[in-house]
Order: C-alpha cells, then structure tokens, then sequence
C-alpha cells in the first residue's frame, strides 16, 4: 500500500485534473486509472465563480483525496499566501508545494521550495514538495519534515520520462524513509513502470493521459504499467551482467561434441 | 469638485488585481456586490485568509486588496 502522511491508498497513481479535452473525459479518465487523489489548482474566480462550482462538483463526484497545488507561483510569499487559500477552499492540510524559478524550463526554485516548505509545516500543512533530482535538497526537505518528496523526471509537461534516472537511483537509496513521488515529466506508461521498478513509491502525472490522443485508454494503460513496476519491484529483478548467460541447460544438449564421430 | 471615495461611502479595493470601488464593507457583501453566485470561493484580504465563518463580520477598508479564489483543474 502507498502511504502519504499516515494515509494509505491502493492506487500509486496521482493525476492531474487539467488539460482533458472535456470536463467528462476527465472524469473518465479518472475513474479508469484508478488514482485515489487527483491535483487541482486554485485560481481567481472569473465568470461569476460558476466555473469553479461545475469543476468542483464533478471532483466531489468522483470520491477521490484532492491534493491541492501552489502552480504558478514564483515566490516563496506566492507559494504560502495560495496554500493557505487551498486549505481554506479544499479544507485538506496537505498541498503540492511548487515554488518554480525559471519561466521556460519550470524548474523548481529549490532554495524557495524549501523555505516555503518549513513555514508551512510550521503552519500544520503535510507538504507534498515538487523539486529536481538534487540528493542535497531532498535531504534537506525530508529533513525539516517532508514525509513526502517528488522529484521531477523530467521537465513538467516535457514527456521525456526519467532524464536522470543514476541521480533518483541513489535519491531513492539515500531516503529509504520518505515516500518518493516522480512528479512530472512522463510521458509513457513505460516510464512509469521505470518509476516503480526503481522502488519510488507512486507517480504524479497530468499530460501523458490528458494530451494523449485517447485520455480514458491512456489513463487504463498507466494503471496496468505501474502495476507492473510495482510487481517487478517486489518480485525483485535481476541484475544486469555484462555477457551472455544461456538460458536453457547447457548439460545434455543434443549432439554435443558429436562432431568427430566419423573421424574416429 | 469631485467627490472622494469616502465622501461617496464606497471603498476602493484591488479585486483580484483590479481596481474597484465598491459599496460592500464585508467579503459577504462584496461577493454579493459582485454577482458571484457560486459556493465555493476562498477570500483573502491584504493576503490573510478570511474564513467563511467569518464573511458576514470581517471589514473592508479603503485600499484593501482582496483575492477570491476558486477550485480549478490542475496538475
């Protein structure tokens, strides 16, 4: 079982709520994945807030735990002050805690991360932070309390899955304690199979079933890799060699050393 | 001349960023002044969070910056 701050969840999956082509392709999709708690963000009303009221109706319908994120903001003060909204607005403690530093890339502003992070732990929230491969800063995040750190794979909405795949090897080895996260970045169920071979415990994904040509197909097929990653995880895989080993028996195989029968 | 704000009994805020003279003195009211009509809405004022429970009590004053926030998807 997955355990996100004390809370256990049969699914590894976290999906994204936005970029569906429909507001009922998104509910499908859902639904089919099988992900237990889905991301939303929090926004200025506009249209009369009737916006919100339809999107967070659907959202009540499909029974899910909804972690809440600080997207979008680029300082420290941003990243609280839309916090503390989403606590008011989705009554939960827990958010998903960006703090990003560079427009084109959306890497996370590590040093703000973990700024923003402390406060809000201080403030009883159970911070769910979004940061890159760095062994240091996931440490320091765990550190001042995080039970939860998701590192990207790769850039957010990239799709280019595990970029540094040695880095999150020994991330995962060096926080045996935390729950690991892969957030953001994958594309294809095979990367998330990856996620969960590695021994990270659940992914985060948004693009990879919404901008896929069939979301509700996509989003089954994410659900069937990362059972498979998680078995192979628990199974235990082999490990690589550098030569070849025969798989079939050596011992007993027909003909052998029969080759100068004739000369003999 | 022109009348001030005050002299007009309404308030200025910045209303999501915008600029707004108002007649409301509360969040309550002002979400009503505003036609929003939907339930589920955060408000902070001056970046303090102002609780539902406390929509009716809470005072706005000239000058205020005020966020209302709504659910919306995300990542």
């Amino acid at each position: 079982m997955l355990e996100l701050y004390g809370q256990k969840f049969s699914s590894r999956l976290l999906i994204g709520t936005a970029r569906y082509p429909s507001l009922a392709v998104m509910q499908e999709a859902v639904k089919t994945s099988g992900a237990e708690i889905v991301t939303v963000s929090v926004r200025r009303e506009n249209a009369g807030g009737k916006d919100g009221d339809t999107f967070w109706n659907i959202i009540r319908e499909l029974n899910v735990k909804v972690l809440p994120n600080t997207a979008g903001c680029y300082s420290v003060e941003d990243a609280v002050s839309t916090a503390e909204l989403a606590r008011e607005l989705f009554n939960t403690k827990w958010i998903k805690l960006e703090v990003i530093g560079d427009k084109a890339t959306l890497q996370p502003d590590v040093v703000g991360t973990l700024e923003a992070a402390k406060i809000l732990l201080a403030e009883g929230f159970e911070v769910f932070p979004y940061c890159t491969e760095d062994l240091t800063v996931a440490k320091r995040l765990a550190g001042v309390g995080c039970k939860v750190v998701m590192p990207w794979g790769s850039q957010i909405g990239s799709g280019k899955g595990i970029i540094h795949e040695e880095a999150l090897q020994r991330m995962r080895a060096e926080l045996s304690g935390v729950s690991l996260v892969i957030d953001a970045g994958l594309g294809a169920p095979s990367h998330a199979a990856k996620a969960l071979e590695m021994g990270y415990d659940a992914v985060l994904l948004n693009t990879a079933v919404a901008g896929s040509g069939n979301p509700v197909k996509m989003a089954k097929a994410f659900a069937q890799a990362l059972e498979a990653g998680r078995a192979a995880f628990e199974a235990g895989m082999m490990k690589p060699r550098e030569i070849a080993q025969a798989s079939s028996p050596v011992a007993g195989t027909p003909f052998a050393n029969t080759a100068n029968a004739r000369s003999s | 001349m022109q009348k001030t704000a005050a002299q007009e009994n309404v308030i200025a805020l910045a209303v999501n960023g915008e600029r707004r003279t108002v007649r409301a003195t509360s969040p309550r009211e002002l979400l009503a002044e505003l036609d929003l009509e939907g339930e589920f809405f955060a408000v902070a004022v001056n970046r303090r969070v102002i609780p539902k429970t406390r929509w009716n009590e809470a005072v706005l004053r000239d000058g205020d910056s005020v966020e209302i926030v709504t659910p919306r998807q995300g990542g």
